[in-house]
């Protein structure tokens, strides 16, 4: 106990049998004790004042560095960053014990929430039955040279340090929309649902400041994490040649920095060891909804648009006013959901502050802009109702200028997911679900508006209408749903592959854990995209008279209610069942 | 992705509400020079006394300095200049404080009264009680009618007042590790996997 004060044998046993030992600033008071009694008591006075901790204190006091640093010293760089470097964690895998104490000293020493670290410790495995190997991989924000975080933040919520590189999160300035904790391939920020805002390491950057350790440098018994000064030329060479860390997401993506090093050759068949289990993510309703009635709204206005251009204006006049009405009324619902899913509504606005790097603060824009043309075109065409075509020449400009802002918000909405790199968001798989929503919920909606106008004030347009276009409509429908479904039940040949492809492991989610969704999902598509309509092709186009209005209207509701239920539906599987890239995990 | 340095736009003639580097929510996670030695730690759990405690999860004796604020803990960091774990701390001493908000920790000596129900009591009262029914127990019974059963939980030194405390001011006849209980699981497993019951040496 080198530590303790100067103390005779007896009193250094009374003081191992105390456990507390309370100590204060208060200055030092050194005397002789002159009796066995006296010396007791000053020897329990002395050892309060635990004198080596407090010149530690005056140390500190001083500028010094805190006792804790004898064990950091040589664990952080000499020198700051110079030109083209920057600061990077690294791990020594040779080191790492997988003991989390890293995790849990992140957690005390940043004053965290319950359940909230911003360091995980996770578990790769292989080698041979004889001689098998078990890799602890401690992990944390890896610092991107370019952070899919910052990147997508609409509202400038990152930022990337010049001179450290450090890559900081601003609390105030977050929105919570959580755009980032699904652009990161490294599952870093974090969101925290009572704070309504995203949180991440920031390599204790105030630590680093005054020649402090981060937390889990300082608390790691082993000494296996680092702060190192790294060239982001060699980052990028490394991330060139694919040298990161064994069966973790492709450094192309951010160019991470963390520097994973080890003497030992690593097995080849190293796989982490949550590797196998699959579980679904999170849903975001709000989301799921926004994208769907986005969609719904835009199909709609372009889907209304080609039926003026291909039918006798006669017969669509009445129809236009309240096609108009609904397809903008499920446009700022659309809207108005896309708020429930931020953490901090009341900083919306700040949204747009990232046009020039994030697909969601265009998305956002666009939008914007297609809600307030849709306003101006649905405003335009109920008070023009009754004025002939050509007395409006520009109300199809207005129109198209709609759908074509509408079109816009759709691309940006599927870039924002297709910037993820995530396979099962690919281009191709974003754009065709998308488009195909569009245009299905599109045709769905002219039946609404039909269904609408026949309660509201059947005409003999009206009816007209419905004999001449109500099987191109339905015909229209059946291909486009039937596409999609077909579309989406391709993703089950994966199921024969052997590999654990991203795509495998969707579709083992869609017949395993989500299955029910799944089931849902088909029946109510195959019900309001191909039964409903066919029976509406087969059986009504007698114009929907008094004998036949009830099973109209109870066909075509069915139609639109199953028909978005089944793209809602869809929807939440795009989200739950699209398996996230990932830093290696645990055994659970 | 193809910029060099894809900074956020620096929005230097925008403050807030529209841009706010400051706030709550960043001063939850400020961080300060701590008094007593230990460094940053958060603004919001600044120690006014720093006391130390042996860890209490297992025999190895870590030491922890506990920070407290008006004799409430708040936080805690292994202690630094102490022999046994110098400056380090498992996952479980880094949340030694987290049993302290256990709903069911026992804060209070527990009587059960006349209802049949375990009441909370003052120690002037559950002691001589304690006293008293061991003691009648030990004389209508003899003293190997009471034994006690150990923890792996506690250092060596409380572990030789307790069998002093049981054996000489008691006169109990017989005791226990708990280790003959909880090691029972692994001793089996030891002795299938190495052929004898002991940890591996690593």
């Amino acid at each position: 106990m080198s530590s303790l004060p100067n103390l005779s044998d007896n009193a250094s046993a009374i003081v191992s049998l105390c456990s507390t030992i309370e100590r204060s600033e208060a200055p030092i008071r050194r005397h002789t004790p002159a009796s066995g009694a006296a010396l007791l008591s000053w020897a329990l006075h002395d050892q309060q004042q635990l004198t080596a901790v407090e010149q530690f204190s005056h140390v500190h006091a001083q500028g010094g560095l805190p006792a804790q640093a004898k064990f950091y010293r040589s664990l952080l760089p000499a020198s700051p960053p110079g030109p083209g470097e920057q600061y990077a964690f690294e791990v020594d895998l040779d080191r790492c014990s997988g003991c989390k104490a890293c995790v849990t000293a992140c957690h005390t020493l940043n004053g965290l929430d319950e359940d909230e670290s911003w360091r995980d410790v996770g578990l790769l495995v292989g080698g041979t039955q004889l001689l098998p190997v078990l890799q602890h991989v401690t992990t944390a924000c890896h610092h991107c040279l370019e952070p899919a975080c910052l990147i997508s933040c609409p509202a400038n919520a990152y930022e990337k340090d010049p001179v450290t590189g450090i890559v900081k999160h601003l609390s105030d300035q977050c929105i919570g929309c959580q755009y980032c904790t699904l652009a990161c391939p490294y599952e870093v920020p974090k969101y925290q649902r009572g704070k309504g805002i995203v949180r991440k390491c920031d390599m204790c950057s105030s630590r680093l400041a005054v020649g402090e350790a981060p937390a889990c440098v300082q608390a790691c018994p082993h000494r296996a994490i680092a702060i190192k000064v790294v060239e982001k030329r060699q980052v990028i060479e490394d991330a060139e040649t694919g040298q990161f860390l064994p069966a973790t997401p492709d450094p192309q993506i951010t160019l991470p920095t963390t520097v994973f090093k080890t003497k030992n050759t690593l097995p080849r068949n190293l796989l982490p060891a949550d590797y196998f289990r699959v579980s679904p993510q999170h849903a975001h309703w709000p989301l799921v909804a926004m994208l769907v009635l986005t969609q719904l709204s835009v199909g709609a206005f372009i889907v209304g648009l080609v039926l003026d251009r291909l039918t006798d204006q006669r017969l669509v006049a009445a129809l236009r006013p309240l096609h108009a009405a609904s397809a903008l009324g499920f446009g700022l619902l659309a809207l108005g959901a896309s708020t429930l899913h931020l953490g901090r509504p009341q900083y919306a606005f700040r949204a747009v502050l990232g046009l020039r790097h994030s697909w969601l603060s265009r998305e956002i824009v666009a939008f914007g802009l297609f809600a307030m043309l849709a306003a101006l075109y649905a405003g335009a065409v109920f008070f023009t109702r009754d004025a002939p075509p050509a007395d409006v020449p520009w109300l199809v400009w207005l129109g198209w200028s709609v759908a074509l802002t509408g079109g816009l918000g759709v691309f940006c909405s599927a870039m924002i997911y297709v910037f993820t790199r995530r396979e099962c968001w690919s281009f191709t798989r974003v754009v065709v679900r998308f488009v195909l929503t569009s245009a299905l919920l599109g045709v769905a909606v002219v039946w609404l508006s039909i269904l609408g106008l026949t309660v509201v004030s059947p005409s003999q347009a009206l009816a007209a209408l419905v004999q001449q276009h109500g099987a191109p409509l339905c015909e229209a429908l059946m291909i486009l749903m039937a596409t999609k479904l077909l579309w989406e039940a391709a993703i089950f040949r994966h199921l024969l592959w052997r590999r654990m492809t991203p795509l495998k492991r969707s579709a083992l989610l869609m017949t395993g854990d989500l299955a029910n969704f799944t089931l849902a999902r088909f029946t109510t598509g195959l019900l309001g995209g191909l039964l409903m309509p066919a029976t509406l092709t087969l059986g009504i186009f007698s114009v929907p008279t008094v004998d036949n209005l009830l099973r109209f209207v109870v066909a075509t509701g069915m139609l639109f209610v199953a028909c978005l239920a089944g793209e809602l539906l869809e929807r939440c599987l795009f989200f739950a069942a699209c398996a996230a890239p990932r830093m290696p995990g645990g055994l659970r | 992705m193809t910029s060099d340095n894809p900074g956020p736009d620096k929005p230097s003639w925008l403050g807030p509400p529209v841009f706010q580097r400051q706030g709550p929510l960043t001063e939850e996670l400020l961080l300060e020079s701590a008094r007593f030695g230990l460094g940053m730690i958060p603004a919001k759990s600044q120690p006014d006394a720093v006391t130390r405690m042996v860890c209490g999860f297992c025999s190895t004796g870590c030491s922890l300095d506990i920070h407290l604020q008006a004799g409430q803990p708040v936080g805690l960091t292994p202690s630094v200049e102490y022999p046994v774990n110098q400056g380090m701390a498992c996952p479980k001493g880094w949340e030694a404080l987290t049993v302290l908000e256990a709903p069911d920790r026992a804060v209070t000596p527990l009587l059960r009264g006349a209802t049949g129900r375990l009441e909370p009591v003052a120690w002037d009262v559950a002691l001589p009680t304690f006293v008293d029914r061991m003691r009648s127990i030990q004389r209508a019974h003899g003293p190997q009618s009471v034994a006690f059963l150990s923890t792996g939980q506690i250092v060596t030194e409380e572990m030789a007042l307790l069998g002093a405390l049981a054996k000489f001011g008691m006169g109990m006849l017989h005791g226990d590790g708990n280790t003959r209980q909880c090691m029972a699981t692994a001793v089996v497993a030891y002795k299938e996997a190495f052929g004898f019951d002991a940890p591996p040496y690593t």
